[in-house]
């Protein structure tokens, strides 16, 4: 889950990690009153989800106070990347002599945490990286160590020994490493880090990605904005427990494993039928829980086909049968359902689906080509 | 021989009074596994299925030989459990939850390996050396003794192959699934020596999927070290990059590491023998012996 940059940039704030004046804004007028505030040249900055918002028309210098609600309401109209800002942060425009790049992310590669450091920031480190891989520095921290004075120490020779700048990253690597454990983060990220005409040095742009799985203790850091990023079947499927993946195509996944979900979509993909949505039931399904996750699929209006395919183990094929088997009624006549039962109970299952005229096979392959060559028909 | 698990393996059920906790005990108790203890805090003194129960992982150690653990114990309480165990002196610890924090298995990740622990998991169907031991929840029906071993970070994809396998009576040493989550607590690199060293093991199944570099991690050792033969599955072909597909491991980054075809060519170049689609596991296994 990731973070709108004045989210980001509050949390920034609480660690006493240095950040312009500023407050977000979901109006012109808001946007307006803020920058009165404040006083003199401010920057508006679109909050999207998504990075290249500058070169989309996303962030604008305003000088004149008088000018502040007509860009405001310009870049609230302006999509980026397809995503609709959900509001502006207004901040102070300052007076730069050095942008740098810091970031403290989980490599998963690695299965370590890295300190990411480059004197010449502004950019995408990906470019940085590209251009000129001397400029970067990481460092990678033991976990049962945590971060130690050390870490940061292999900084020094970045800042050509400059003794009160270091002083001052390190204490901002501090905060940056505490955030990033607490807030359960995937990734932190100052770009860039600005050191100012009188060398202090200020997040101008903060990204932060919480884990997924440690949502349920961060509650305090995700607002429903958060959501906005997702496609709405996705958020519709997580209100009902399930994991939904929105793809392009016409056929929904529904399976009790992602391994067996990803298998099923490269074999339709192989008979080039697009996949509309995957549903993971995960393990130990009740037929509540299918007839739940029917409901959730039906709503995708690209859909128009269902395939089932388990493969029990600790989930039974009778207990899924019988969520099909209630919520057949529910699913609309143009959409064709086909089932693969495999596993434990495979036999009680077939059985029950027979009980209301639906043939379930226990092969995938032939699975796929009976929905295939249905669809085709249709 | 098999690898992790055999009939000398005691094991432990933390969780043991859960639902899950208390039906899978009593599931690998009928398969012959020796489930010598369960725990769960404040439940000491319980029976379960005949199976004592003890308020700690320590407890459960002073009064029986407990050599291996299982956890079915939910995500936020699974980091507590694994470094109960880790500290009590497990040696094999098995964690079933899916949607453990990142962060949670980081630490536990590296603590058991400091320890000479080996950690299973999350996100695992767990471990079975058919026959002998059944450390987690499969379908043990599926299984069949034999001579290959499996790793699998999709419980469902393991029991794909196996089927495919028991089906043509090709018997398997030791089904090991790794998990789908992104910090595995072992990884194939970590299993491999096992199964080559494995007296029972004649040929290794690699079952991955897209995201991360496991496969490509592993490539580089079987190139290097193994020489029985191995044989790959890896699903995802046609998975969108920068979405997450469902394991938490499973994305591929723009650019395509973590990919399909990169791991494919990967793992074929280490001498790997690839197979395209799932059914095609045992005619491939048949055509190697």
């Amino acid at each position: 889950m990731k973070l709108y940059e004045y989210q980001v940039k509050e949390i920034f704030f609480k660690y006493g990690i240095g950040i312009q004046e500023g407050k977000f804004a979901k109006t012109p007028q808001e946007a307006k009153q803020i920058a009165e505030n404040i006083g003199g040249s401010v920057v508006l900055k679109s909050q999207v989800l998504v990075g290249g918002r500058g070169k989309a028309g996303g962030v604008k210098i305003v000088d004149d106070l008088s000018d502040v609600e007509k860009a405001a309401d310009e870049i609230l109209k302006t999509e980026i990347k397809g995503y609709k800002p959900v509001g502006i942060l207004v901040e102070k425009k300052m007076e730069i002599k050095k942008e740098l790049y810091l970031s403290i992310v989980f490599d998963r590669k690695m299965k370590k945490t890295v300190i990411i450091f480059s004197p010449s920031g502004g950019m995408d480190i990906e470019e940085i990286s590209k251009s000129s891989p001397e400029k970067i520095t990481k460092v990678y921290i033991n976990e049962l160590l945590g971060l130690q004075s050390f870490h940061i120490n292999r900084l020094l020779p970045l800042v050509n020994n400059d003794k009160e700048m270091f002083s001052k990253l390190k204490k901002i690597v501090k905060a940056l490493y505490s955030i990033y454990k607490k807030s359960d983060s995937m990734i932190v990220e100052i770009n860039p880090l600005a050191l100012t005409e009188n060398g202090d040095l200020v997040a101008l742009d903060g990204k932060m990605e919480i884990d997924n799985n440690a949502e349920y203790r961060q509650k305090s850091l995700i607002d429903t904005d958060n959501k906005n990023a997702e496609d709405p079947i996705e958020i519709i499927g997580k209100e009902a427990g399930f994991v939904v993946i929105k793809l392009k195509g016409n056929i929904s996944i529904i399976s009790n494993g992602a391994g067996l979900a990803l298998s099923t979509l490269d074999l339709l993909d192989k008979y080039n039928m697009g996949v509309a949505n995957i549903l993971d039931l995960s393990g130990g399904a009740t037929p509540e829980k299918v007839m739940r996750a029917i409901k959730v699929v039906i709503q995708d209006k690209d859909v128009k086909g269902i395939l089932f395919n388990i493969f029990g183990g600790i989930t039974r094929c009778d207990e899924i049968a019988r969520g099909i088997a209630g919520a057949l009624k529910s699913i609309p006549e143009d959409i064709s359902v086909v089932c693969r039962l495999q596993g434990t109970n495979r036999d009680e299952g077939i059985n029950i689906l027979k009980g209301v005229n639906l043939d379930a096979d226990t092969d995938l392959e032939e699975t796929v080509k009976n929905i295939v060559s249905t669809m085709n028909r249709g | 021989m098999s690898i992790l698990i055999n009939e000398d393996t005691k094991l432990i059920v933390q969780g043991i009074t859960g639902r899950e906790g208390s039906y899978h005990a009593s599931l690998m108790k009928k398969y012959g596994t020796k489930v010598v203890a369960g725990v769960t805090p404040g439940k000491g003194g319980h029976k379960i299925e005949g199976i004592p129960v003890f308020d700690s992982v320590y407890e459960a150690m002073k009064n029986t030989e407990a050599n291996a653990s299982i956890l079915f114990v939910p995500p936020r309480f699974t980091k507590d459990g694994i470094l109960e165990a880790i500290d009590a002196g497990i040696e094999l610890v098995v964690t079933i939850a899916e949607g453990v924090p990142v962060h949670d298995m980081l630490f536990a990740h590296y603590y058991a390996q400091a320890n000479n622990c080996i950690l299973i998991g999350p996100n695992t169907p767990g471990i079975i050396s058919p026959g002998k031991s059944k450390v987690g929840f499969m379908s043990d029906n599926l299984y069949k003794k034999g001579n290959v071993g499996v790793m699998s970070r999709s419980a469902t994809l393991s029991y794909e192959i196996v089927n495919n396998l028991s089906n043509k009576g090709i018997g398997q040493s030791t089904v090991i699934g790794i998990g789908g989550d992104s910090i595995p607590g072992s990884s194939y690199i970590d299993l491999l020596p096992l199964f080559e060293k494995d007296s029972q093991t004649d040929l290794i199944v690699i079952v991955g999927e897209i995201g991360g570099s496991d496969e490509e991690i592993a490539a580089k050792y079987i190139k290097e070290h193994m020489k029985k033969p191995v044989v790959a599955f890896i699903a995802g072909d046609a998975a969108p990059e920068g979405k997450v597909m469902g394991h938490a491991g499973a994305i591929i980054s723009p650019g395509g590491e973590g990919g399909v075809k990169n791991k494919r060519k990967i793992l074929q170049d280490a001498g790997v023998h690839m197979i395209e689609k799932l059914s095609e596991i045992a005619d491939m296994v048949l055509s190697i012996f």
